[in-house]
């Protein structure tokens, strides 16, 4: 005979088992002595066991409970008080220094009257500072020859 | 405002998707409907009663803080019992005390079936016999046994595979079997 495993007994104890599961398992207790024993020795185990009263006396948890939920909703709520107040000043600041910022970048460089504008270098003094200055003396642009377009004003022939 | 007889009507459920939109009566009601079976799961457990009506008081804020979270796909009081038994789970480990040795019960062939023994002693027989299983085979026992929850809703509480829950109910049944054979009437 193919006896089910012990967990069926637990569950049957239970009352866990479908209605279809339940009655073959019974039927089975009816044709077998050794898990008619050892479903019997689970009943008693689970009919004793269930005498075990708690007493907690009028224990009622609803007020605490009450009383710790209002406790933390309030203190949430000054938290979330603190953080908006801080927020709102963080962005001013950055709103600020951003406007700084952008300010100071549209408005052109001023020289005072003790820095003039600085003179354009002469076309001589350029070529110098490039490093051309083999190229010759001035066209009639006034850019040495060689710097002066393949179009040369009537009367300059390049060197 | 609903009335609290209205919420009374109310199954879990309900009472949870009321409590998400801030209806804390809705908490109440709750706590009236399951803190008797809590406290006692708790205690049973803990063996403790001031730590039970903390876990219990307990459990509940975390209900309410997670009631936006919740989703109704099991039972109620499976994810009920979570809680309650991370919380036991917790307790347990921060108390550095040792595991209770094994109760001093009178010996099986020296007590007669017929001899009645008294509520408080048959009470404290079958509390040090919960109280001496290892943790994993108590909380399947008490799961099981008090709170009712099938093998498939332990395991959900747990987290255990369903496999690991059966076996632990076997054993813890088996044991407590053994013990406690001889008072059953």
């Amino acid at each position: 005979m193919n006896c089910p495993s012990s967990i069926l007994w637990i569950r049957l104890a239970g009352g866990e088992l479908p209605a279809n599961d339940e009655r073959t398992a019974r039927e089975h207790l009816r044709s077998c002595t050794a898990c008619a024993r050892e479903y019997a020795g689970l009943a008693l185990c689970w009919e004793a066991a269930g005498r075990w009263d708690v007493d907690l006396g009028q224990v009622d948890l609803t007020e605490r409970v009450v009383d710790a939920v209002r406790h933390e909703a309030a203190g949430r709520t000054a938290v979330l008080r603190i953080g908006t107040v801080a927020a709102r000043a963080a962005a001013v600041i950055l709103v600020a220094f951003g406007l700084g910022a952008g300010a100071g970048r549209l408005v052109p460089p001023r020289f005072g009257a003790s820095e003039p504008m600085p003179a354009a270098a002469a076309p001589r003094e350029v070529a110098d500072s490039l490093g051309l200055s083999h190229l010759g003396g001035e066209s009639a642009t006034g850019l040495p020859h060689g710097l002066a377009g393949a179009s040369e004003p009537e009367g300059d022939t390049p060197s | 405002m609903r009335s609290q007889d209205a919420y009374s009507a109310l199954d879990d459920a309900q009472l949870m998707a009321r409590l998400a939109q801030g209806e804390r009566s809705a908490l109440t009601t709750l706590v009236g409907r399951h803190q008797r079976r809590v406290l006692e799961t708790a205690y049973r457990l803990t063996g403790d009663r001031t730590l039970a009506e903390d876990i219990g008081q307990e459990t509940f804020v975390r209900v309410w803080r997670s009631a936006q979270r919740y989703e109704p796909t099991a039972r109620f009081s499976t994810w009920l019992y979570r809680i309650v038994l991370n919380l036991c789970i917790d307790a347990s480990r921060k108390h550095t005390s040792p595991a209770p040795t094994p109760p001093d019960l009178p010996d099986a062939h020296s007590v007669h079936a017929s001899d009645l023994m008294e509520r408080d002693e048959r009470d404290a027989v079958v509390r040090r016999a919960v109280a001496a299983l290892p943790e994993r085979q108590r909380v399947a026992l008490v799961m099981h046994r008090f709170v009712g929850l099938s093998c498939r809703e332990i395991a959900e509480a747990t987290n255990w595979s369903g496999s690991a829950v059966e076996s632990l109910l076997v054993r813890a049944y088996a044991s407590l079997r053994q013990t406690l054979t001889d008072i059953a009437p």
